[in-house]
């Protein structure tokens, strides 16, 4: 069969149409809330700047709210997931026409407000405005009150200045745009209510203003004044005042999309735990001592009724909005603290009479949100968390743990690939290694990265009784408890054949990065290469001292590995520094977007080398998504280093964004440094280069590779 | 484009390369769906639907990388990945196929399932022309070694 008549057959493999409709129902829902819209700017209007000059900070309040949102200019600055999704405007008439319905809307509408504050308080510029969240009931009663108000005839000439006395502000949302209302006493006692656009836009700060009868800024007082439950929001003060309205209301408003966001991260959740991969764990406190963590799985079964009971518990509460918190004051430890697969995490907690539920890390979400729950919750929810298997780890303070440690460490433990099944995993591997003296053994060297095509035909080494021992004794050494299953790598410098004293078979590789400085010995208990593994990471005198014993086979069988005489060059040679491209053979820079490879003069190699060796390697981005960070223009530099025993190559990614990408054949890192990429940017992009390779090279490569045919084999397939 | 279009043109296709990536339906379906969120929410601006779909397959590839990173994937029963329509001979190669370690699986996926050329799969996974030469090289070596070993001793 030739490559061309190769072909696997998988075009049969398709989504469900039940599938892509649940996948298209979930899309709509998830995007319906999200912010799509671009930052837009707002323009100055110049007389409010005037005045903003004039007024001394303090008495900006004495300005009208829209006046007071315009000065803050610039940009709006709503965040992605913000409650505010575009720009909108609206018009004088509009805004008329609207007016009774806004009012008459009053009770369904989520309303906040500031209480009414003299010009004497405004003046003392207090630290925090709390806006409280009224009851149902006071909103209904404010409905029935202003829509009294006389919609056909606003005041045409009223001019809000500093002639008030008194006044509350109520801002609301209607039809997707913002509202500030005002309730006025002015100086000479009559009321005027105000109703102005505050929704970023174009054409907004129009203003409707009606005069009422004198006693109806008493009636409305009285009714925000005894609210009827709800809560408060607090918010700097100087928020309101300078450039921050946008901010304000992504707080208040962005409540209430909190909830919904939460709702719909819980379905999410739920829906999730309905496929077989999800996993759940959870850490009791009534287990734990001083040094160790012990955590337990749970079945699907427990799981899911888990997580109905915190449906109930949580869920379709009527003031959802205002019960989830994104501050919250709890001291103590957790009773409980429960990892899902997705990371996120929740906290319960009992005590002192209350019991709560803080969420962490939730898709989309405040990275904390804590929501009381009833004492019958907590119970229902304790004694629905039922363990399957339990695990331990070891921490020197639990503290530590549970607020330091556990997010990274443990997660990744539980989660990391770390399968329930991996303790007993980890008791056989110390078995096998720590038996070596009784184990038949052999190894098999090579010096390049795709052992794996060669491995099973037949390059194997025995070792003396005496140097079986010594690597018996140094294996003593590991900890196996840090296995982590499946490394992903493409191949090893070491491998070695293992049969231990019950005749089991298993398969032990070693894998060196010269340029990482770093080494792994993986395990894999099923002899298979391609099968699961569990791995360690290796210092490199460990690595040089089974390199030593190693270097001293007693037997070879079968035929003669060239490579085998090794004198310890492989594992004695000097790392390379991650960075360190002096002495690199070639150092090519590729723009993406051009036609052509770069390759540098001498002195920007030395430029660049410098930049390389001053720069800290040594701590990448440990939380990234590549995928995202990969968006956008990028340029990069290829790096072929060879040191007469191997050669590898890398790649140094440069994200215009500021991400910087290191990498190898087998791994990626992250790092975040906009200037110097920057630095490395200008030191080629404007410069003359000893010559540029045009793309695609003469010879297929731009390594200069002679153009390679892969032929498959016809007895593969056939 | 909206949802539905986006789910209709594409979403065989990516559903085929996450689920040979994860050999798991329900995790691929996640990661169908999670590419798509991401096209919804942060699409660059593409010049052609080749530049399009090659951004959607980068993507579903590291959407499919991160998952086997940070979760536990358990793989889903061989033969149920199986597509009934397939001959037996031709699912024994996909099931070889599946067990091919990731790196090289990705290319092999490229290039015999959805036809990309070694210059396309260059650019979709980030790595040079050579690589990809010899990550296809390599795959087609080990999933020769895996069929021979099921399914022909």
């Amino acid at each position: 069969m030739k490559e061309k008549d190769f072909r696997i057959h998988a075009g049969n493999i398709r989504l469900s149409a039940e599938s892509k409709e649940r996948i298209i129902r979930n899309l709509e829902t998830m995007t319906q809330n999200l912010d799509v819209s671009q930052e837009k700017e707002i323009p100055q209007r110049p007389i409010v700047r005037h005045i903003m000059t004039a007024v001394a900070a303090c008495l900006v309040i004495a300005v009208s709210a829209g006046g007071i949102y315009h000065l803050a200019g610039g940009k709006s600055r709503f965040s992605p997931g913000s409650a505010v999704t575009e720009t909108v405007s609206v018009s004088m008439d509009e805004m008329q026409k609207s007016a009774p319905a806004i009012f008459a809307s009053l009770a369904e509408l989520e309303l906040y407000v500031i209480p009414p504050h003299d010009r004497g308080e405004i003046g003392k510029c207090p630290e925090t405005v709390s806006y409280t969240i009224l009851s149902n009931e006071s909103q209904q009663q404010l409905s029935e009150l202003y829509s009294t108000l006389d919609f056909q005839n606003p005041v045409k000439d009223y001019s809000f200045s500093s002639d008030w006395k008194d006044r509350f502000l109520l801002f609301l949302q209607y039809e997707g745009i913002y509202y500030n209302v005002q309730t006025i006493r002015a100086s000479d006692g009559n009321t005027y209510i105000q109703l102005m656009c505050v929704s970023p836009g174009e054409s907004r700060g129009y203003t409707l203003t009606y005069q009422t009868e004198l006693d109806f800024f008493d009636k409305a007082n009285a009714l925000i004044q005894n609210p009827i439950g709800g809560s408060e929001i607090n918010i700097e003060y100087d928020k309101i005042l300078y450039d921050n309205l946008d901010e304000v209301l992504e707080i208040l408003f962005g409540s209430r999309n909190l909830a919904t966001k939460f709702a719909t991260a819980i379905v999410d959740a739920d829906t999730r735990i309905g496929a077989d991969a999800m996993n759940a764990y959870f850490i009791s406190r009534e287990n734990q001592n001083s040094d160790t963590v012990q955590y337990f799985s749970m079945n699907r079964d427990n799981f899911l009724n888990f997580w109905r009971i915190l449906n109930q518990a949580v869920m379709g509460r009527p003031n959802l909005a205002s019960d989830l918190k994104t501050e919250y004051t709890i001291s103590g430890d957790p009773d409980f603290v429960l990892y899902l697969e997705d990371r996120s995490y929740m906290q319960i907690w009992h005590g002192g009479g209350q019991s709560d539920v803080i969420f962490h890390n939730l898709p989309g979400l405040p990275e904390e949100l804590c929501i009381e729950i009833s004492e019958e919750d907590y119970q229902n929810l304790k004694n629905a968390l039922v363990p399957e298997e339990y695990f331990n780890t070891e921490y020197e303070n639990i503290n530590t743990v549970l607020y330091e440690r556990i997010e990274t460490e443990l997660m990744n433990q539980m989660f990391g690939g770390n399968a329930p099944d991996v303790n007993e995993i980890i008791q056989r591997a110390e078995q096998t290694f720590t038996s070596l003296e009784e184990a038949e053994y052999y190894f098999s060297v090579e010096d390049s990265d795709y052992l794996l095509e060669n491995h099973h035909e037949g390059q194997y080494f025995s070792i003396p009784e005496e140097k079986q021992k010594q690597l018996a004794e140094l294996f003593r050494t590991l900890n196996y408890a840090d296995m982590k299953k499946n490394y992903q790598n493409g191949g090893y410098n070491i491998v070695m054949y293992l049969e231990d004293a019950n005749q089991q078979k298993s398969l032990v590789t070693i894998l060196f990065y010269p340029d990482f400085d770093r080494a792994y010995l993986s395990w894999h208990p099923d002899g298979n290469a391609v099968g699961d593994n569990y791995y360690l990471e290796l210092d490199l005198d460990t690595l040089n001292q089974i390199a030593e014993i190693l270097s001293e086979p007693e037997q070879l069988f079968e035929k003669q590995n060239p490579l085998f005489n090794f004198d310890n060059d492989m594992f004695n040679k000097k790392s390379v520094p991650f960075g360190d491209i002096s002495g690199a053979e070639e150092r090519l820079i590729f723009n993406a977007y051009a036609p052509g490879y770069l390759i540098p003069t001498e002195e920007q190699h030395k430029t660049l080398t410098d930049m390389f060796n001053n720069w800290n390697w040594s701590e990448p981005l440990t939380d990234y998504q590549l995928s995202e960070i990969q968006d956008g223009e990028s340029f990069s530099i290829y790096i072929r280093k060879k040191d007469g025993i191997s050669e590898w190559a890398f790649e140094v990614r440069c994200q215009l964004s500021g991400y910087l990408i290191y990498a190898h054949e087998s791994a990626e890192e992250i790092f975040y440094e906009p200037e110097l990429i920057t630095e490395i940017q200008n030191l080629f992009l404007n410069s003359n280069p000893d010559k540029v390779i045009y793309y695609p090279p003469e010879n297929g490569s731009v390594w200069d590779e002679p153009a390679e045919r892969y032929e498959i084999d016809e007895s593969a397939v056939n | 484009m909206n949802a539905r279009n986006l789910v209709n043109i594409y979403g065989d296709m990516l559903y085929r390369i996450c689920l040979m990536s994860l050999r798991n339906h329900a995790d691929a379906e996640d990661a169908v769906q999670e590419v798509f969120l991401k096209y919804l929410t942060r699409a660059p601006d593409f010049d052609t639907s080749e530049h399009e779909k090659a951004w959607l397959i980068t993507v579903a590839l590291n959407q499919c990388r991160n998952m086997l990173r940070s979760q536990r994937i358990i793989p889903t029963d061989p033969e149920l990945l199986h597509p009934p329509e397939n001959p037996p001979e031709q699912n024994q190669i996909l099931d070889a196929l599946m067990q091919v370690p990731g790196k090289f699986r990705e290319v092999l996926i490229l290039y015999y399932i959805e036809g990309y050329k070694i210059k396309e799969i260059s650019q979709i996974i980030g790595k040079g022309q050579s690589a990809v030469k010899m990550r296809l090289a390599k795959g087609k070596k080990l999933l020769e070694q895996i069929y021979r070993k099921e399914y022909l001793s």
